[in-house]
């Protein structure tokens, strides 16, 4: 840290303050950074390296402020707006999902690519798009957390052996209620194909709508795994049936192949698919259903830690998904995020200038801008973050 | 000056055992006596009989510069003859022939009968032949009256101003020369240029030590510019090794583009692809990085074939491009690094910035290239790694004290 602020030091200069001449963003510069269209669904591959504004009611809807990272939130809060980049693998996936239709077989789609390319953000993206195509959206925001063990763990009553995960199922239920709050009407019209016992007293009958089970699992939270499994299985007929299209994201998708902190009652830790929650998801990435499709993120996170600075990392969906992994999702389409071309990086600091995100002279400068796009070496997360100090 | 320790009594007697520390010689223009060959012979000093000539007038005027020089003379045949028994002294001690005893044979045994660990070479005993150690003298002759023969002898600064002359000559020849293969051709000749990136003029005091006279700051300024302008005209290569006797080479490298330690990279040009690129290899600690930059690129930097998007440290990132920050070339160059050896987050990137400075370095003006001195990217590292010591957990560490 104290290396990064000895660095900067020399490009923040003198000047630090950041309203030191405010100027009005002129309509020309305004143009070069502004897509075509705000709809996610209009997005042309001529708006690629643009940025489209995206409506907070949406975003509430979607959870997007409590799935952002701690440099994003800053960024928002302080721009007060939500402007997102339409990139390249955003509109190959896009491409992948306006081919979703009843008489296709369900879609995998895997993101992967490098440190801060944009994996996760493309997932939001995509599960913004899908939103506003009034699909019904499932996002896993993050498959680490009940893999890594810091939640407690419940022994499944519906399949000995397993484990449950009550709290993150829970979270993922009430998180798919608010993602598809306009959808809600539409859901609840969808009815239960069979009868659910839970337990000694609480079933669900045959007929009643897919959304009771939702409410079930959040009210009672010892149920909540059998409830999201039972919802996996609804939504896969309903969306086969053309009742809906579904759209399940999930970010750190590999890590439902691969090795958990997990402990069962004999100290050992438990294999991943001994994890109800994990058994369910990948039911999703079995095609025996129609009318939707899973994208996942592969990221490297569940093998390197994040404080080696070292060590490069492996980015290929094989390697990161692992001989399991990819027997489950294939057939994928593997979408890679990349680097900022020139063109999206000078849109990049466009915006970033335009709403003095870089606030010192030298950061704003011809020279600062250079040094800015090649230290941070066209690299999205480590440009922003580099606008963000100077 | 020159007996600054009584080291040894007996080698002193016999040779002349110097430590030549901070007695370097300066050159003090002390002329030897005239040889008796010379057809030009000293008028002796007058003696008072009959009429004062011209001629007694100046040897008058001479005789304490007459008398300087034979004592000059004296002292060095006293000297010969100790240096001289002292390589005998020194090949019988040692064992070998005195005949076969060379400069070399007699440095290595005053190594070996008085190692000094002294950090300053040159405060480490030597014996050396006196000719090496004392000041050269210049000869000046005088004609049958007692005037001297150089011409410039009453410019106080023959030497300074003979070498002025030259270059003047030298100038006004490659200007004749140009002329003519101007007349010949017909057309302005077409000339490879002295490549005057990487070295410098030598500094004053270099001046004064290779003419033997003291040299002012306007005379200084007077000799450069009279060599900028002679390298920059037409066919200044015929005269190279003449204009770059007076250039040494910048990092404390040699005329002939050798550096200390390094070479300065050649620039060559890709067959297939026609680009120029320049190799290098820089160092840091025990980390290598063997670098090839190529010009007229987007600024493509890979380092064992990765992308520098992949090392995430922002310093490290930062020192990999400092020479291309330092002269504001971001985005012009594209390099590929190869690293061999150990090395981290800091290593690895020192020694691919002086691999890339260096190639840098060989593109580069003479001004930018100075700009990279300065900033003190065509400098390696020095420090190592300190041994660990015995009975001591590391380097300079020690164990807790304890009582019991």
């Amino acid at each position: 840290m104290n290396a990064a602020r000895r660095s900067t030091a020399l490009l923040i200069g003198a000047s630090r303050t950041r309203f030191a001449s405010l100027r009005t963003c002129s309509t020309q510069t305004l143009r070069t950074y502004r897509a075509s269209t705000n709809d996610p669904g209009d997005l042309a591959i001529s708006d690629v390296g643009k940025f489209y504004e995206v409506a907070p009611e949406a975003l509430d809807h979607l959870q997007f402020k409590r799935n952002l990272t701690k440099e994003q939130r800053k960024q928002y809060d302080t721009l007060g707006e939500y402007l997102w980049m339409c990139r390249r693998p955003y509109l190959e996936a896009v491409n992948c999902l306006q081919a979703v239709r009843p008489s296709f077989p369900s879609l995998n789609v895997v993101l992967w690519g490098k440190f801060g390319t944009g994996k996760s953000m493309t997932l939001f993206q995509l599960t913004h798009y899908a939103y506003s195509q009034g699909w019904v959206v499932l996002h896993v925001h993050n498959v680490l957390k009940w893999t890594r063990g810091r939640d407690e763990i419940a022994m499944s009553a519906y399949k000995p052996g397993r484990i449950d995960t009550p709290i993150a199922a829970q979270a993922l239920l009430s998180e798919f209620k608010s993602m598809n709050t306009p959808n809600w009407s539409k859901l609840s019209e969808c009815k239960t194909e069979r009868a659910y016992e839970w337990s000694k007293v609480e079933t669900t009958a045959k007929g009643s709508p897919i959304t009771d089970i939702v409410d079930m699992g959040i009210t009672t939270p010892h149920l909540a795994t059998d409830c999201f499994g039972a919802l996996v299985e609804e939504l896969k007929r309903h969306a086969s049936d053309s009742k809906f299209k579904l759209l399940v994201t999930i970010d750190h998708g590999n890590s439902i192949f691969h090795s958990t902190k997990v402990k069962r009652a004999d100290a050992t830790y438990a294999p991943a698919m001994d994890l109800s929650i994990n058994q369910q998801l990948v039911k999703f990435a079995h095609n025996d259903w129609s009318n939707g499709a899973c994208v996942l993120v592969v990221d490297k996170k569940e093998f390197y830690p994040s404080h080696d600075l070292l060590v490069v990392p492996v980015d290929t969906p094989l390697e990161l998904l692992g001989e399991k992994g990819f027997e489950v999702l294939d057939p994928f389409i593997p979408i890679e995020t990349t680097l900022y071309s020139m063109d999206e990086a000078e849109a990049a600091y466009s915006y970033y200038y335009d709403k003095r995100w870089i606030t010192s002279d030298k950061g704003r400068s011809s020279d600062g801008k250079k040094e800015l796009l090649y230290i941070s070496a066209f690299n999205p997360y480590m440009f922003e973050r580099m606008c963000a100090i100077v | 000056m020159l007996q600054r320790n009584s080291f040894s009594n007996h080698l002193l007697a016999a040779g002349r055992l110097l430590f030549s520390g901070s007695g370097r010689t300066t050159l003090a223009t002390v002329p030897s006596t005239p040889s008796s060959d010379d057809h030009e012979t000293v008028v002796p000093v007058g003696s008072g009989e009959g009429p004062r000539q011209r001629g007694e007038q100046i040897s008058r005027a001479m005789k304490v510069y007459l008398a300087q020089a034979q004592a000059k003379d004296l002292m060095m045949q006293k000297e010969r003859a100790t240096f001289d028994l002292g390589k005998r002294h020194l090949a019988n001690i040692m064992g070998v022939d005195v005949a076969d005893m060379t400069q070399r044979d007699i440095n290595r045994a005053i190594q070996y009968l008085f190692p000094s660990g002294l950090f300053d070479i040159g405060a480490r005993p030597v014996m050396k032949p006196p000719e090496q150690l004392f000041a050269s003298m210049t000869a000046v002759k005088f004609d049958e009256s007692g005037r001297p023969i150089d011409s410039l002898f009453y410019t106080l600064r023959p030497n300074f101003y003979r070498l002025l002359t030259d270059i003047a000559r030298k100038t006004d020849a490659l200007m004749d020369h140009a002329d003519q293969v101007r007349r010949k051709q017909g057309s302005a000749p077409k000339d490879s240029q002295i490549i005057s990136v990487g070295s410098t003029w030598v500094s004053m005091e270099s001046f004064s030590q290779i003419l033997g006279e003291k040299i002012t700051e306007e005379m200084y300024a007077q000799l450069v510019a009279a060599l900028e302008n002679l390298m920059t005209i037409p066919f200044a290569h015929m005269e190279r090794d003449f204009i770059f006797k007076y250039r040494k080479m910048l990092g404390g490298g040699k005329s002939d583009g050798k550096q200390k330690g390094s070479f300065l990279p050649v620039v060559e040009i890709d067959a297939t692809t026609g680009r120029r690129f320049a190799t290098a290899f820089g160092g840091k600690k025990k980390t290598r990085a063997f670098v090839t930059i190529h010009d007229a690129g987007t600024g493509k930097y890979t380092v064992n074939g990765h992308g520098i998007d992949t090392v995430r440290s922002l310093q490290a990132r930062e020192m990999l491009l400092a020479p291309f920050i330092t002269l504001n070339k971001l985005g012009q160059f594209d390099v590929e690094a190869r690293t061999e050896g150990p090395g981290g987050l800091s290593s690895i990137p020192a020694a691919i910035r002086l691999g890339v400075s260096f190639c840098l370095s060989a593109f580069v003006s003479d001004v930018e290239r100075n700009q990279l001195r300065l900033a003190g990217l065509l400098t390696r590292d020095p420090r190592r790694r300190e041994r660990s010591k015995v009975n001591q957990p590391g380097a300079r560490q020690k164990w807790t004290w304890k009582r019991r």
